[in-house]
């Protein structure tokens, strides 16, 4: 059976139709079919922010986003010295320094922050077992663009089609499937969405009664420097520059932890003393290492929920030792 | 290159599109060159093997051709039929013939060096092989003139949607389309699409998701109880059914987009009420060949009972060859023979007593032909006769009906709740569909449907599949959720 010339034109072009719906219609699963979680929300709301309303940036990992409270350190920057900022803590669990070079990229799009903070502890290399997911906390929900095809290609070596098009991957999550994962990314969700993270407030049990001779240290005499990887000095170096064309102030700050996953603050602290050694002018770029000041602060269990990440009590210390830095070290012309 | 690789869904468009651009006589010629470049990507090296058993097959046709003196033409055939069963020996059965061998002589006392020549088992050699013999065979008895062109041929042996899993095409089918001219087809696409989508649905959505709990229970039986691995073993018949059959759609599918009409591989085989009847539906090009080069040659069913009995015995136990190289499938085949055998005394009784048949006697015959061909599916996918005969213990021997209750057993087969959901859906949707099927076309109705419907519904096809799909676990989502830093 042959058709005529016409016929095979109609369809062609119809196929070419069918083609398009399809990848219209797959790119809208593509953004229904995602995994969200907290740290998705977090990016997602900075982006429906009104735009410059962020003045002070936060990224960093799971340390800043216990330690570093967007509306608490706002108050406390123009109750105690008269700075009235908006501020973001768009800090991410095991976020690493690519990404957040890689998101101030996208961050400054939508903002103008005047100072950007960044904890440190995304500078410890470890063998992350779940490597891939924080590379998904950094792009999944990223935009398509230049800026997010870069890190894919960079930093992305097998299975970077995933990233690209994240429902590849995503639709094997039976197991775990709630209501949230079928609903679409509305703004007024987006709304509904309380403050991400929970707060522990007091020592976790079984901190209660745990010696506090650690904080009690002087780490100040620690002057040995780690040196960080080429790849890490890259993304310091992309950050540095987009501040600058940014007009922006970088702070590189350390929260106050003993251990996490095996990496005592005195190793923090050699990464910390090569930062300062190499990229602290005390004009743009400043560094605060709370872990040196732990011992003046009277340092215990009872700020810490567990050997790694502040509770609420230690967020208020931060928050107050933050703010009194920012509000005295970065100078009266800056806000 | 498999067919539910990205580099499949990708290179399939761009072979049409080629295809129906280039004019008539070089069509034929870019299916052989594609066809070769889809077996190169598992391994370019065994081309030359694949190509060889083209050319071998093809000289020998045209050499049969030319012959006038029967003796001759029969020299030839028995000349290429040795060099052919000798490749797929060499590549398939070699390993297993020496260990088992060595064995025996061992038992027998006599230290004999076990010999392994392994050699990785190209892609689809069974199904190849087999097909150029029959087209010798063909060739031989004079069912079909020898083809003279070799890129017609080339194309014939090698035309990859079905190169490495079949259908089992004859010359009369496939070869005569090679050279037709096949147009752009707008019902042909429709259709062959839409066979492809329920193909995918079969292979990724049931067959892939089965595999979890079969693998889970097969590689670790001793720790099921018998009524786990019975529940397994049922599933595999599903997995097998879906795959295979999962997979012929695709190829069908394919092919029908590029024009071409390839044989029905399957047929609801799990509705038939005996086992001669499940053989006429299951793997139909296979039983087919063994039919007409094997079954009838030795004698068929027209020379006494008795050698009907043994024609059928030694044609399944070959059959059971066939599948692969381990004494497991042998089994699987005799077993097939035997249900045969039983089927032909008893169904001869009942002639004699010529009795009706009622709605609970054929669901009887339904059930007791399911059961069987299940229980030969548990060789088929035993690892070894060890594993197989530990498993048939387990079921007879600690059932444990109540361990269906045990979480812990549940939890070990690997897949939760929402996917045994999911499977359950797909599979009562396979058995609508094989119901539907005996009675209409479902690929024509949805090509007759009007355009905005037949989008919808392949839409939600193409949709259904990348949502269902099991696509492995190399995505560990509990690091999400479990995850503390």
């Amino acid at each position: 059976m042959s058709i005529g010339k016409w016929e095979k034109k109609i369809f062609i072009v119809r196929t070419l139709l069918f083609f398009c719906g399809f990848i219209f219609l797959f790119f809208i699963v593509n953004r229904i079919f995602l995994y969200k979680d907290n740290n998705f929300y977090n990016y997602i709301n900075y982006m429906q922010q009104q735009g410059n309303s962020v003045d002070v940036l936060v990224m960093g990992s799971s340390h800043s986003i216990d330690a570093v409270d967007s509306l608490e350190l706002g108050a406390v920057l123009e109750e105690e010295y008269g700075i009235r900022a908006g501020v973001f803590n768009m800090s991410i669990t095991g976020m690493r320094i690519e990404q957040i070079a890689y998101r101030l990229q996208e961050a400054v799009k939508t903002q103008k922050p005047r100072l950007l903070i960044v904890e440190t502890f995304s500078f410890v290399p470890m063998e992350l077992s779940n490597e891939e997911m924080v590379r998904r906390y950094a792009a999944d929900y990223m935009p398509l663009s230049l800026e997010k095809v870069g890190y894919i290609r960079n930093r992305i070596g097998e299975g970077a089609e995933s990233f690209y098009v994240p429902f590849i991957k995503y639709h094997t999550r039976w197991e775990e499937l709630g209501k949230d994962d079928f609903r679409s990314l509305s703004k007024k969700w987006l709304k509904d969405i309380s403050s991400p993270y929970g707060v522990t407030v007091g020592a976790k049990p079984e901190y209660e009664g745990e010696r506090d001779d650690y904080f009690q240290q002087d780490f100040t005499s620690i002057s040995e420097c780690r040196e960080i990887s080429d790849e890490q000095k890259e993304d310091v170096e992309a950050i540095l520059e987009t501040a600058k064309k940014n007009q922006m102030k970088v702070l590189f700050l350390s929260v106050p932890y003993k251990k996490q996953m095996d990496v005592p603050s005195t190793e923090l602290i050699k990464y910390n003393n090569y930062i300062r050694e190499m990229y602290v002018d005390d004009e743009n770029v400043f560094l605060l290492d709370m872990n040196l000041l732990m011992n003046g602060l009277g340092w215990g269990y009872e700020y810490m929920q567990d050997d790694g990440h502040v509770n609420d009590a230690g967020r208020k210390e931060v928050m107050d030792c933050l703010a009194k830095y920012i509000g005295t070290s970065l100078g009266e012309e800056w806000f | 290159m498999e067919f539910n690789s990205l580099i499949f869904l990708l290179s399939f468009p761009f072979i049409a599109v080629i295809y129906y651009l280039l004019p008539g006589k070089w069509k034929t010629f870019w299916i052989f060159a594609a066809s070769c470049a889809f077996y190169m990507c598992w391994n370019y090296k065994y081309i030359f093997l694949l190509l060889g058993v083209t050319s071998l097959t093809y000289f020998s046709g045209i050499l049969m051709d030319r012959c006038r003196e029967r003796k001759t033409k029969k020299y030839i055939l028995v000349f290429c039929i040795i060099c052919s069963v000798v490749i797929l020996f060499l590549f398939k059965y070699f390993d297993m013939f020496i260990g088992t061998a060595a064995a025996l002589g061992n038992l027998a006392g006599l230290q004999i060096r076990r010999v392994s020549l392994d050699l990785l088992l190209p892609v689809g050699i069974s199904f190849y092989v087999f097909q150029t013999l029959g087209y010798v065979i063909d060739v031989y008895r004079g069912d079909v003139k020898a083809e003279k062109n070799f890129v017609d041929y080339g194309a014939f042996v090698t035309f990859f949607p079905q190169l490495v899993a079949g259908p089992i095409e004859r010359s009369k089918n496939l070869l005569r389309q090679m050279k037709k001219k096949h147009e752009l087809n707008p019902e042909y696409c429709v259709i062959g699409f839409s066979r492809m989508l329920w193909g995918y649905f079969q292979k990724v959505v049931i067959a892939d998701r089965i595999a979890v709990i079969v693998t889970s229970v097969y590689d670790d039986y001793q720790s099921f109880s018998g009524v786990y691995i019975m529940l397994a073993t049922v599933l595999f018949a599903f997995q097998i059914y879906c795959d295979f059959d999962g997979y012929t759609n695709i190829a069908i599918g394919t092919a029908k987009i590029l024009g071409f009409d390839l044989m029905t591989n399957f047929n609801a085989p799990y509705l038939s009420r005996s086992v001669a009847g499940f053989w006429r539906r299951w793997h139909i090009s296979l039983s087919a060949w063994f039919r007409d080069y094997l079954y009838i040659p030795l004698g068929g069913n027209r020379c006494g009972e008795a050698k009907k009995y043994r024609n059928l015995l030694i044609t399944f136990l070959i059959s059971g060859l066939w599948h692969g190289a381990n004494w497991t499938y042998v089994v699987w085949g005799g077993l097939h023979g035997i249900y045969q055998v039983a089927e032909s005394f008893i169904r001869k009784r009942s002639r004699k007593e010529k009795k009706e048949e009622g709605a609970v006697s054929r669901a009887l015959q339904w059930l007791g032909t399911f059961a069987a061909v299940d229980f030969a599916w548990l060789f088929f996918r035993a690892g070894s006769m060890e594993d197989a005969c530990g498993m048939i213990g387990r079921i007879f021997g600690k059932f444990g009906i109540q361990d269906l209750l045990n979480r812990d057993m549940a939890v070990a087969m690997g897949l939760g709740i929402s996917n045994i959901a999911v499977l359950a859906v797909a599979l009562i949707i396979l058995v609508f569909s094989d119901l539907i099927k005996e009675k209409t076309d479902v690929y024509k109705k949805i090509w007759e449907m009007p355009m905005g419907w037949r989008w919808l519904v392949l839409y939600m096809a193409i949709f259904v599949i990348l949502i269902f799909g099991y696509y492995g676990p190399e995505y560990d989502a509990a690091q999400f959720i479990y995850f503390q830093f």
